[in-house]
């Protein structure tokens, strides 16, 4: 039997349609098997498609709202570059790009409220109990700080590097520059060893 | 007591069971564990520059959470949250980590009971004199509360009173934090990013 859910925040709203997977073992109410969904934004544009691209959208939206929340307003696209999501100006610019060539990439743009409501929305979705889909959601907990200290250990370990192939580099120089004790050499010494023992005799 | 999903479980001694990483964990005695606090205090401040009675809300939250045996009372959760050097009345002991998670689960639960209002002030849809009104309203009370509670002879008070009078930015900045950590992902948003320093913050 057909499921019908659906997620409302603000102006978005979030319509899903799908199946239980008895294989699975999943009861009459849980989803597992997306047949198809539909999100509409109030006032701007209404979106549908296939599960792949429901999971590209709340990739999508799930990455930006972590960079949101730091402050870091980085552009962000899903894998395979059919959801777009940039600061703009008057808000965020989301644009979506079909896969068919001949349909034009559709943009939106969405202000601090709006897309709040949006990732509200989604996020409804995420953690409803009722749909048993693993969604792809990249460092869930930690994104935003394990980035920035990947990074920061990468600086440090070049910067180790560089700082002890300095110091070599200069106390080689140093130890070259120092002069070198003159020994005074006597004549017996200049001598070739075999005479030396010959006058010794 | 309360999970990484929000769910409350009883048979757990008051340890959360989120897990911190080793640094951040250790990060609650430190100046990124003293920033983390400055923002939590600062976020839960703008609520109540949005809400009169969010201090009474922030009670009867707290005790509708279970979260009775860390904060049994309106003192507990003022105590905890005075760990945050910029306040007047300041604690130099650190925070226990109890506490802090509990504050972090209270903050998220407080921004989705309060997300209608802030949504409002987010709005750019609305009529330009009703959102106007609404703003000034929130500077007003937000800066009353800011001279109030913190301690305005340290340099980064300061700081953040002049830059405030000048632009709503930081004002934005951390309404739009607020309506992110709502609900249950905005906890594991709000949980990732916490010791983060604010957006555009002069407390830094």
């Amino acid at each position: 039997m057909k499921i019908n859910n659906s997620y409302t925040e603000g102006i978005a709203k979030l319509e899903v349609n799908g199946l239980p997977d008895h294989s699975l073992g999943h009861d009459t109410n849980t989803i597992g098997i997306i047949l198809n969904w539909r999100c509409t934004l109030v006032g701007h544009s209404i979106l549908e498609g296939k599960k792949e691209h429901l999971s590209n959208l709340i990739y999508a939206i799930n990455l930006y709202s972590r960079y949101c929340i730091t402050g870091n307003h980085s552009n962000v696209s899903d894998k395979t570059n059919s959801v777009f999501i940039s600061k703009h100006k008057d808000g965020h610019e989301l644009t979506f790009i079909s896969s068919k060539k001949e349909i034009e990439p559709l943009s939106i743009i969405l202000d601090d409220a709006e897309i709040s409501d949006f990732i509200l929305c989604i996020d409804q979705f995420v953690v409803d109990k009722r749909v048993k889909i693993e969604w792809i959601i990249h460092d869930k907990i930690k994104f935003s700080s394990k980035r920035k200290i990947i990074g920061k250990k990468i600086k440090i370990n070049l910067i180790n590097l560089f700082t002890a192939f300095a110091l070599i580099l200069g106390f080689s120089l140093i130890y070259m520059k120092i002069p070198m004790p003159i020994l005074e050499e006597t004549q017996e010494e200049q001598k070739p060893f075999s005479q030396r023992t010959s006058s010794n005799n | 007591m309360y999970n990484k999903d929000n769910s409350l479980t009883s048979n757990s001694k008051g340890v959360s069971q989120y897990k911190y990483s080793l640094t951040e964990f250790c990060g609650i005695q430190t100046s990124k564990g003293r920033r983390a606090i400055e923002k939590l205090d600062l976020l839960l401040l703008t609520i109540e520059a949005l809400d009169i009675n969010a201090p009474i809300s922030l009670t009867s939250i707290s005790r509708s959470l279970e979260l009775d045996h860390i904060f049994p009372n309106h003192v507990e959760i003022w105590k905890s949250r005075c760990h945050n050097p910029m306040r007047k009345s300041s604690r130099n002991a650190p925070i226990n980590r109890e506490s802090f998670d509990a504050l972090l689960f209270l903050l998220s639960t407080m921004s989705q009971r309060f997300y209608p209002q802030i949504r409002q002030l987010l709005s750019s849809k609305d009529s330009k004199t009703l959102y106007e009104k609404r703003w000034s309203e929130f500077c007003y009370r937000f800066d009353d509360l800011i001279s109030e509670r913190m301690n305005i002879r340290r340099g980064a008070v300061k700081k953040y009173l002049t830059r405030s009078k000048q632009s709503r930015i930081f004002y934005k900045n951390l309404l739009f934090v607020l309506a992110l950590s709502s609900g249950k992902e905005g906890l594991s948003r709000l949980r990732a990013s916490i010791f983060e320093p604010l957006p555009n913050s002069s407390f830094k």
